[in-house]
């Protein structure tokens, strides 16, 4: 039961702060490296709610039509247990990898979406920010990682 | 095996991707998840920002009170803290009065006819990964009346139009969004055009504006009506340049915003005000 109460409110301060970087990284999702860490630390019931509520929270906020957030993170959980399939988690490959993915499927789907709603998009801003992504991506997931395995969960099992 | 590999194929891929797409059709003519997120995401992330603005605000207050104190050091203890009450209160009051002008700037605009106005915060701006459009986010929401695409201004120009609206927060999407078309007109020439953005920090285009229409560089464009979006005559933007070219159908009109962008605190929404009902109207004078 304390566990519990810690992860919660673990991971409601992690959304607000989550949002916050959002603000000073715009285009950046600062959220889904907590889903990965869950992933991680097989919490899957965890990171299920976690992905309704950033889903919620980043088509909310977000100028797409609903549907983006979806692709976004079944892509990433996708990516996450192909790739574990091939490489350990821990390894500093499967963190170059999951970060040049996301990258690019982060491009990709705002690209399929825009199009697909007509929208214009500035290409470079764009591409500016599917790298920031590959950039901020494992640096963020390192520090939640390590704060969460070190003090939230320290005897919780990695995949 | 083979029946086992299709059965995979179909629970694992095709039929989530079946769902998902089924989702995507249904809110794109119902537009009811994206209602449900602005009332349950956009909620959020409002009550998370709005309280961290306001402490922002205090911080920032403090720390110039700090700085102000520093110089003050030297100076004799009654008069130091006659200083630094004194200080305290002035910047108190400049902050105050600063807010104040921009406030009474607001009001000073009066609303075109049949529109009211509504004041409000701006408390951030495009956030997370679907942020793909140039918006921020606002204090008020459908709770204060604020609907999808009223016209938002400063007593300056024009700023755009609410895009998505939640119980008390709204975002807005900004002129210069390359997916904001505003239909304008020439203050003096009365030459017509549409106003498309291109980017932020980036100029307007005035598009399809005849070679032969008179227009000149520094007039202002002005909201033409059309539309039926903007009332008619809120100052847009200022043009830039002109260009023409034998190769294109229309002049390169280039323009420049009225509002800087980077400086917004408080804007000005218009909503319009609702005629009495036809039958209303009609029937009162009889009744009397």
């Amino acid at each position: 039961m304390h566990q519990t109460l810690i992860e919660a409110l673990w991971w409601a301060l992690y959304t607000v702060v989550g949002i916050w970087l959002q603000t000073l990284l715009p285009g950046i999702d600062c959220l889904a490296p907590g889903l990965i860490v869950c992933l991680q630390a097989r919490r899957l019931t965890i990171a299920f709610w976690l992905a309704v509520l950033w889903i919620l929270i980043q088509e909310g906020s977000g100028s797409l039509a609903f549907g983006a957030s979806i692709l976004w993170y079944a892509g990433l959980v996708i990516f996450f247990y192909g790739l574990s399939l091939f490489l350990t988690v821990k390894s500093a490959f499967f963190g170059l990898f999951l970060s040049l993915f996301a990258g690019l499927w982060h491009f990709s789907i705002i690209f399929l979406l825009a199009n697909l709603q007509e929208l214009s998009i500035n290409f470079n801003e764009l591409l500016v920010q599917s790298l920031q992504t590959i950039i901020v991506f494992p640096v963020l997931w390192g520090i939640v990682s390590l704060i969460y395995h070190l003090r939230i969960a320290p005897g919780h099992v990695t995949a | 095996m083979s029946i086992l590999k299709s059965k995979f194929i179909v629970l694992g891929f095709l039929l989530p991707l079946f769902v998902y797409l089924s989702l995507y059709t249904w809110n794109w003519r119902t537009g009811y998840l994206d209602r449900f997120a602005a009332n349950t995401g956009l909620e959020i992330v409002g009550w998370i920002l709005a309280p961290g603005k306001w402490l922002h605000a205090q911080a920032e207050l403090s720390w110039k009170r700090y700085v102000a104190l520093t110089g003050v050091r030297e100076e004799n203890e009654q008069l130091r803290r006659e200083l630094e009450r004194l200080k305290l209160r002035a910047m108190r009051l400049e902050s105050r009065a600063e807010e104040a002008e921009r406030l009474r700037r607001l009001l000073r605009f009066s609303p075109p006819p049949d529109w009211s106005c509504h004041g409000a915060r701006i408390i951030g701006h495009k956030l997370g990964p679907n942020a793909l459009l140039q918006t921020l986010l606002i204090n008020k929401g459908k709770r204060n009346r604020i609907s999808k695409h009223m016209p938002v201004l400063t007593s300056k120009g024009l700023v755009g139009r609410v895009l998505k609206v939640s119980p008390h927060f709204s975002s807005l999407l900004l002129l210069t969004d390359p997916n904001n078309h505003v239909p304008v007109l020439a203050q003096e020439t009365r030459t017509k055009g549409i106003l498309q953005g291109r980017g932020p920090g980036s100029s307007l285009a005035m598009k399809y504006v005849g070679q032969n229409a008179p227009l000149h560089t520094g007039e202002t464009l002005v909201t033409s009506g059309m539309g039926n979006v903007f009332p008619k005559g809120l100052p847009v933007a200022r043009i830039t340049s002109i260009e023409h070219s034998s190769l294109y159908l229309f002049q390169k009109v280039t323009a420049e915003p009225l509002v800087d962008f980077n400086y917004l605190e408080e804007v000005l929404l218009l909503q319009r005000m609702e005629a009495p009902p036809a039958d209303e109207a009609t029937t009162a004078p009889e009744a009397q």
